[in-house]
């Protein structure tokens, strides 16, 4: 008997309307054992569970030592240390350099060509100036035979007079 | 069968998966609790689905008994817990339907609701004083009344210390005695 019943008389209608509520399997079914498609978790043995941790660092400390890049559509996964990952930035870094010096190169063969088009201009302003020189002498010589022969013409006037 | 024997059947369970062990755990349990999941929660119903949860998990997690305790309070933790998930997913909401009469499979000698119609007034009346307690107080009284677990175990499945289980008990007494203190003149007058 429970301590209500101690405390209690035995003939209290109380003790025993709680009884028979604390007891009482209306609507009760038997427990189906036909789920116990299972097998109950076995208690894990400790050097299996050492074993296993173990074997999880040495996989890790693997897996840390080496870097590999996975791609599957879209998708790209990338494992690798420290090192692996600055030195991939590095060359990232590099092709970028290289693309910009192959756009510079292509800015300044276009601007050797343009220097290569002024410096032929003035080639041919030089010449032009050389042969308007070379004209402006010949006409000045021309110009000074002229007066030359104008000024013996007038002195043989001036004595054929006398 | 004594304590010690429940805590061989459950061993046997744990170490060797046998079936024959359980089958004879489940034979000793399950009417207590079906009935403790039953009052406790409110629900008949959903009471058979969650024995059936519970001893599921004995037999799952048997090899997880730690005998140092005993092991109606891990079988009613486990209820307990079981108990309060299934609570936890209905929001508290609780329902009392017990007071119907259904029953499929009546054991021998258990509590048959054709007594007198006196009885079943005062059970009718202790049920639905009982219907406004708390969950764990339910608890409380199903795991001393079904079992005479000591309070200490009670504490350890509710999570409370064995004095306060104690000071519980008796509070919950009172409060039934106060709320229903004119039983004894309804008692003697079916006499």
């Amino acid at each position: 008997m429970n301590d209500f019943d101690a405390k209690h008389s035995p003939d209290d209608p109380l003790v025993g309307a709680l009884d028979r509520w604390a007891n009482d399997t209306s609507g009760y079914r038997p427990f189906d054992a036909t789920m116990l498609s299972t097998p109950p978790k076995r208690r894990i043995a400790r050097w299996r569970a050492a074993a296993t941790f173990a074997a999880a660092a040495m996989f890790l400390f693997a897996l840390s030592q080496v870097s590999f890049t996975i791609s599957m559509g879209g998708a790209t996964l990338q494992w690798g240390t420290i090192v692996a990952n600055e030195s991939e930035e590095l060359s990232t870094q590099l092709a970028e350099t290289e693309t910009r010096i192959a756009l510079f190169e292509d800015q300044l063969s276009t601007h050797v060509d343009a220097i290569n088009t002024v410096a032929a201009q003035n080639a041919i302003l030089g010449e032009s100036l050389n042969a308007t020189a070379i004209e402006l002498v010949q006409r000045q010589e021309l110009e000074s035979a002229a007066r030359i022969y104008d000024m013996q013409h007038l002195a043989q006037l001036v004595t054929y007079e006398q | 069968m004594d304590e010690t024997t429940d805590k061989a059947l459950i061993q046997a369970v744990g170490t060797a998966n046998d079936r024959a062990a359980f089958d004879a755990l489940v034979q000793r349990w399950d009417r207590r609790i079906f009935a403790f999941l039953a009052k406790a929660g409110g629900d008949v119903e959903a009471a058979a689905d969650m024995r059936q949860d519970v001893f599921l998990r004995v037999w799952k997690y048997a090899a997880t008994y730690n005998e140092a305790y005993a092991f109606s309070t891990w079988l009613y933790r486990i209820a307990h817990n079981v108990l309060h998930t299934w609570r936890a997913k209905r929001n508290g909401s609780y329902t009392f339907p017990l007071n119907e009469k259904e029953d499929t499979h009546e054991a021998p000698g258990s509590y048959r609701p054709d007594h007198s119609a006196i009885t079943s007034e005062i059970d009718q009346r202790v049920r639905t004083a009982i219907d406004g307690f708390e969950v764990d107080d339910r608890e409380l009284l199903l795991m001393r009344l079904q079992t005479e677990m000591p309070y200490r175990e009670i504490g350890e499945v509710l999570g409370i210390p064995e004095t306060t289980a104690k000071s519980r008990a008796y509070k919950l007494m009172s409060r039934l005695r106060e709320q229903l203190a004119d039983l004894h003149a309804v008692a003697r007058s079916s006499s």
